[in-house]
């Protein structure tokens, strides 16, 4: 099970590994509203667009 | 019983917990200096009733975390401040919200926006922003630790300058709400625990003072990006428009 180093996931940028979807898409990863939601290791969701973009990062605070 | 003080929309609050891992989710909000102005938690009995509601696989602390958002809600309500269910998120320095019930694609529409328009949105609160009506009638928008199944969110603030109530639909449509034709289904998205007619009293005032000052869009939606673009271009002309007035 695949799960990514969040240090190297940063919204705006492409997301650095392999982005499932479509019908590639199975658990733990899940595609809602067109947009691919990969789990962290560390318990975050980053969303990630169809053209491998990182939109947002869960769990975010300034 | 572990306790801890948070400070939520600028109001510390104590915060009693039957699970001590509980307080983890609130780590961004603490407040271990100031007096708190309320004091809130849930009884063993309350956990209880609670507690059949939710997936037995999710621990005790969640379940509690989940539950306490009505009794903050309720707490900060003599404060003039609610947490309202929706997606907060910023837009030229003001805080915009998406709501609607459970499922209807609030996120989905927030995603659509950053997909469109990139680092001119960014979000606030993915779930149950605070609300807050000051003395002198303007109205913010604050995070909360409730940022919904995503954790999206950010321990800021921002004025709130309109709301978007979400409905799917077969096209994409939208216009500007009458406040008689939103007054209930409006009001069910304030989360809160009133035990008495006094606070009844106070959300519903609070709910007025929006109703009439805060424009309110219906966006029929097909859950598509065109649907961001129209409802973003819609509410553009109108503060363009407005602009023009002031």
């Amino acid at each position: 099970m695949a799960y990514y180093d969040p240090t190297l996931v940063i919204p705006g940028e492409p997301f650095p590994g392999i982005v499932p979807s479509g019908g590639g898409v199975s658990e733990p990863f899940s595609l809602r509203g067109g947009y691919t939601y990969i789990p962290l290791s560390d318990g975050r969701t980053a969303v990630v667009d169809e053209n491998g973009i990182v939109l947002e990062v869960g769990y975010i605070e300034d | 019983m572990e306790s801890t003080i948070v400070c939520l929309a600028g109001i510390p609050l104590q915060i009693d917990f039957l699970d001590s891992q509980a307080k983890k989710y609130f780590d961004s909000y603490l407040d271990l200096t100031s007096k708190p102005l309320a004091r809130i938690g849930l009884s063993q009995e309350e956990f209880k009733i609670f507690r059949t509601c939710y997936d037995k696989k999710l621990p005790d602390h969640y379940v509690e975390y989940c539950e306490l958002v009505s009794k903050a809600s309720t707490a900060l309500l003599p404060y003039g401040r609610c947490i309202f269910h929706s997606t907060a998120f910023l837009w030229e320095d003001k805080a915009y919200l998406f709501t609607a019930p459970s499922g209807t694609g609030k996120t989905t529409q927030y995603l659509h926006w950053k997909y469109l328009y990139r680092d001119k949105v960014s979000i606030l609160n993915g779930d149950k922003p605070i609300l807050e009506l000051t003395p002198t009638g303007e109205f913010y928008i604050h995070s909360s630790p409730w940022k919904g199944k995503e954790g999206f969110g950010r321990n800021t603030s921002a004025p709130l300058a309109g709301i978007v109530f979400l409905e799917q639909g077969y096209k994409n449509s939208i216009r500007l709400l009458h406040p008689q034709e939103i007054v209930l289904p409006f009001l069910y998205q304030f989360l809160i625990d009133a035990q008495t007619i006094e606070e009844l009293r106070m959300l519903l005032r609070m709910e007025e003072a929006v109703l009439l000052h805060i424009p309110i869009w219906k966006l029929t939606n097909l859950g598509d990006v065109a649907s961001a673009r129209l409802c973003h271009d819609t509410i553009k002309q109108y503060q363009t428009n407005r602009s023009k007035f002031l």
